[in-house]
């Protein structure tokens, strides 16, 4: 099945680089086939707390460079998938020893963004990020709108975000799977000349509230008027949104139903309609950059009563995830817990690998970061990332390599570079300059 | 964009609690190595601790405050909370369908929502767009004359509509540009469709503007330094601080007349406002956070153990504390001791089973309770069961709660590298990292173990264990050691330290924000106040109306 793009009616190769919500794809696929990347889009996937620990998640006996040709129990729902990832091992972040602020948790406003947080007040979670996060930064630098999506994903504050648009700009996810389809993609189903007046209106409107947000802003001082000038530039690209003339070239199917997505019983199931929402919008090519974060930094407020999903316990994951050393049967109860989150990995990878794209799946053009923000115990050290996908052939999968102690900053450098996004290197320099070697 | 906090001060004294130095009673004197950070926050306590928790100085302003000019915190623009935009909606449309609860969660600042440091996220643009279209379609469809009020085609009463409503919305009338601006927009449209269109267009895009959704102040304001609050943004500090929305047509005419900006008019206005329906709103709103008793509905409790936790039963449990404190504040003595001590409450028939009491009516009404047994707001059933953990009761949080939000201690997140587990456990006092800081919680939530997972009163605890219910509050002698909570709420209601974080967390809810070091001699004097009337909050409310950082703003 050929790919479906958005088609930008009457316009032609050369309005690609000018114009937002216009996806790479056409461009790309020739390049794809070349073999040269740089990967299509960009999907980030966040579960949260640490990966147990790396007797649990480093193959026995693997040695840097070896092929992937098992994995540990608790990542077995991968094994289909071994050919497809790129597993990185015992990788730190160093932005933790230099951040004041807070504690364990705090690395998350690390994670993506490579910089020590902004904190606003003494509690441990007032804090946000202090630059862009490389999801956002590459969306931007792409042209697109990235889809920001999450799964019982917390309150406003730095704990909870895992995604920035600049210092202090987080980008709160979606957390209802079916007003994330609906947000993307009601518009098109009405009829054309409907569709022309309501953006014809909504221009209008639009138009005046930036004459507001102008106007307030040059008579307010200079904190307020930057709270405003970002306000204004959303407004911004809201109108260009509405001022771009396009049609849906997909059928993205009905979307998912309309259930509670945002109580504790439902995460599995929010999960995987998240899954299938972002999997079509990518397809569709609506945005060629995603992330999903489940749960938040500590995820005290999920608890695995999932019985339909493997695993039912009646104790919330930030005391499963403190406790794993404590007996067996805290162990057991922490495996589990990790499993259930990469079993969701692999349904995304599967999800991707099953949607056929130019001469293979969308997975062969995709990128996709697996990360977290903690290594074992409360530290950020000794971690797993993985990159899987096969990133139009700028990846090579199916290995494990291990970049003991150095900076995740790298790592995020080298995501960029795949991308198509070329950097020296992302976030404060001093915590990594340049791009992780891979090979 | 970064704001100057007293964070540096506050972390500097909280390694002292690390390094398993337990609080030292004997010392007296000004350790603060415990790093409760009393001294940042709340403007006493840090001086001295010899027990009976005077400031040094006796009554009146300490020396560093008499006669010292006033300056108060710089305050960040803020946006409306969800509450404040349904609340507002709610005044100026009419419209109770409460469309914020789809927003983005609310960013809070010092335990209290704010929306004063991030910017705006787009997706949250997306969500203000959507909720403007659906608050004008209603607006015109089903309440054009409460909202409007004009025939369509009458073009000058829709002029007019525009000004009146725009000064309801914006919370000050429109300046010339504005009128123009929106005029302009209404033409158009009614030109083009029809007046209906038109009005609900304009009406979008004022639900858009940022002059309706953010708190906005300082406009035109030369100033640097220290400037007073002019009358509209007073009207809107009013509203917003007593009735959590917008200011109604009597403030805004006050402020038009350039009378708000008079003390015995504020105080006033602010007594008119807390005798209104509308303060019960803000009552909740505060009491919700405070005691961060907001998200019981996501609670998860061992459904063996307490087959009875359900939606009901913790919507039930968050409906007695609101009208409890709403029944202490608006209609009782509105004292803070009596918060903390009434042996009676407002429940219904569940509730009154969990007390073990008889029901005192139908549907919530006032009831006795078992005096030797609960204790106002510190034996709520809300409040012992957001402090504890599905299947058992928490130390750690409970004895949070104490110190938090009756002590405004800031306790620091425990050390890196160092393991933690979730759980109840006498270890922690053992190990030299842990005991430092956990010496100052682990007794003093001790001292709720006779209260279940769901604030039931036992003398056996899951396992089957007898309960102890002892408890010690080792740093506070005139406490010291206590028979559970109706112990420690005597000594709390009488402690001078609980009485100043009262007041601190109103003046934290009244600003939004961290108090600083410029607030210092402005909280201490309300603090005095607080005093003066015996713990009275209703008091402590005008206090703050007419206070310095109500008064003034600082720009940085």
């Amino acid at each position: 099945m050929h790919h479906s793009r958005r088609a930008l009616l009457g316009s032609g190769l050369a309005a690609l680089g000018a114009l937002p919500f216009l996806s790479r794809g056409l461009m790309k696929e020739a390049l794809a086939k070349e073999g040269a990347g740089p990967a299509q889009r960009l999907i980030v996937f966040f579960t949260p707390n640490e990966p147990v620990h790396a007797d649990h998640w480093k193959p026995a006996g693997i040695q840097d460079g070896d092929a992937l040709t098992s994995l540990r129990p608790m990542m077995e729902s991968l094994e289909p998938h071994m050919q497809d990832i790129l597993m990185i091992g015992e990788m730190e972040m160093h932005t933790r020893g230099a951040e004041p602020h807070g504690a364990g948790h705090t690395g998350i406003g690390h994670m993506l963004t490579g910089r020590l947080v902004e904190p606003y007040g003494p509690g441990a979670a007032e804090f946000w990020a202090s630059g862009a996060s490389v999801d956002q930064h590459i969306a931007q630098a792409l042209g697109v709108d990235a889809l920001t999506l999450g799964v019982r994903s917390g309150g406003a504050n730095g704990n909870s975000r895992i995604s920035y648009t600049g210092a202090s700009q987080p980008v709160h996810p979606q957390t209802r799977p079916d007003q994330a389809f609906d947000n993307l993609f009601s518009d098109f189903t009405l009829p054309p000349s409907e569709l022309a007046e309501l953006r014809a209106r909504r221009l209008s409107v639009l138009d005046r509230v930036a004459g507001d947000l102008q106007g307030l802003s040059s008579r307010l001082p200079s904190e307020g008027a930057q709270k405003l000038d970002v306000h204004l530039t959303l407004v911004r690209e809201l109108e260009q949104k509405f001022e771009s003339d396009t049609t849906l070239e997909c059928d993205p199917g009905d979307g998912p139903p309309a259930l509670d997505y945002d109580s504790n019983a439902n995460v599995p199931i929010a999960t995987t309609h998240q899954i299938d929402v972002m999997v079509q919008a990518l397809a569709c090519g609506i945005t060629d950059v995603a992330s999903l974060q489940i749960g938040n930094s500590g995820a005290g407020s999920l608890t695995p009563l999932w019985a339909e999903a493997g695993i039912d316990y009646n104790i919330d994951c930030h005391t499963i995830a403190h406790d794993w050393a404590n007996g067996p049967e805290q162990l057991e109860r922490r495996l589990a817990l990790e499993s259930f989150h990469f079993r969701q990995f692999a349904y995304l990878l599967q999800s991707l690998a099953d949607y056929p794209e130019g001469t293979g799946s969308m997975l062969d053009n995709t990128l996709v970061l697996w990360t977290k923000n903690l290594g074992f115990g409360h530290n950020s050290r000794r971690m797993l990332h993985m990159l899987c996908g096969g990133a139009c052939g700028g990846l090579d999968t199916g290995r494990y390599i291990e970049r003991e102690g150095q900076g995740h900053n790298k790592l995020l450098t080298s995501v960029c570079n795949l991308m198509g996004v070329e950097q020296e290197s992302f976030g404060d320099p001093q915590f990594g300059q340049g791009a992780l070697d891979l090979a | 964009m970064r704001i100057h906090l007293a964070v540096a001060g506050l972390l500097a004294v909280a390694p002292g609690c690390y390094a398993g130095v337990t609080h030292q009673l004997d010392e007296g004197g000004t350790d603060d190595s415990a790093g409760l950070g009393s001294g940042e926050s709340s403007g006493t306590g840090g001086d001295s601790d010899d027990g009976d928790g005077e400031s040094g100085d006796g009554p009146g302003p300490s020396a560093e405050c008499e006669g010292a000019p006033t300056t108060v915190g710089v305050t960040p623009m803020r946006r409306l909370t969800r509450t404040e935009y349904d609340n507002t909606v709610r005044d100026l449309l009419g419209d109770t369908s409460a469309p914020a609860q789809a927003f983005a969660p609310d960013e809070l600042v010092a335990g209290f929502a704010a929306n004063s440091i991030a910017s705006l996220s787009k997706g949250q643009l997306d969500a203000y767009f959507a909720a403007a279209e659906a608050l004008a379609a209603v607006a015109v469809q089903t309440n054009w004359e409460t909202v409007v009020g004009c025939d369509p085609g009458d073009r000058p009463c829709l002029h007019g509509f525009v000004e009146t409503f725009g000064r309801r919305a914006f919370r000050r009338p429109l300046n010339a540009a504005e009128l123009d601006g929106y005029i302009e927009l209404l033409d158009d449209t009614a030109d083009t469709a029809d007046g209906i269109a038109a009005a609900e267009v304009v009406l979008q895009a004022m639900l858009l503007s940022p002059s309706f959704l953010y708190r906005v102040e300082g406009e035109d304001s030369s100033g640097s330094g220290l400037v007073a609050v002019t009358g509209y943004e007073l009207a809107s500090r009013l509203s917003y601080f007593l009735w959590a929305s917008m200011p109604d047509d009597e403030l805004l005419d006050l402020a038009e007349a350039g009378m708000l900006e008079d003390d015995a008019t504020l105080d006033e206005q602010a007594r008119r406002m807390l005798e209104d329906p509308r303060a019960r709103d803000a009552l909740e709103a505060f009491h919700l956070q405070w005691l961060s008793i907001g998200d019981l509905q996501d609670r998860v409790k061992d459904p063996a153990l307490f087959p009875e936790w359900d939606a009901g039963l913790a919507d039930g449990m968050t409906r007695e504390t609101l009208a409890f404190t709403e029944a202490v504040i608006r209609d009782g003595d509105g004292r803070l001791q009596t918060l903390l001590t009434a042996p009676w409450s407002i429940v219904d028939a569940d509730l009154a089973e969990l007390y073990g009491v008889d029901a005192g009516g139908t549907g919530f009404s006032r009831t006795d309770l078992d005096p030797a047994e609960r204790s106002g707001i510190l034996t709520h059933a809300s409040v012992l069961t957001a402090t504890s953990h599905a299947a058992e009761t928490s130390w750690v949080h409970r004895g949070l709660f104490v110190r938090e939000k009756l002590l405004c201690d800031e306790l620091p997140p425990p050390p890196a590298g160092v393991e933690t587990n979730n759980v109840n456990d006498p270890g922690r006092l053992e190990a030299p990292e842990c005991a430092g800081c956990h010496i100052l919680l682990d007794p003093l939530g001790q001292g709720f173990d006779a209260y279940s997972p769901l604030g039931v009163f036992r003398l056996t605890d899951e396992s089957g264990e007898s309960v102890d219910g002892q408890g010690s509050m080792t740093d506070i002698p005139e406490i010291g050691d206590f028979d559970g909570p109706v112990e420690l709420g005597a000594g709390l209601a009488t402690n001078e330290r609980v009485r100043d974080c009262v007041a601190t967390q109103w003046f934290r809810y009244a600003t939004r924000r961290h108090e600083s070091e410029a607030d210092t001699c402005g909280l201490e004097a309300l603090q005095a106040q607080f005093e003066a009337s015996d713990g009275d909050i209703r008091e402590l409310a005008v206090s703050l109306v007419t206070s310095p950082s109500f008064r003034f703003r600082s720009h940085d």
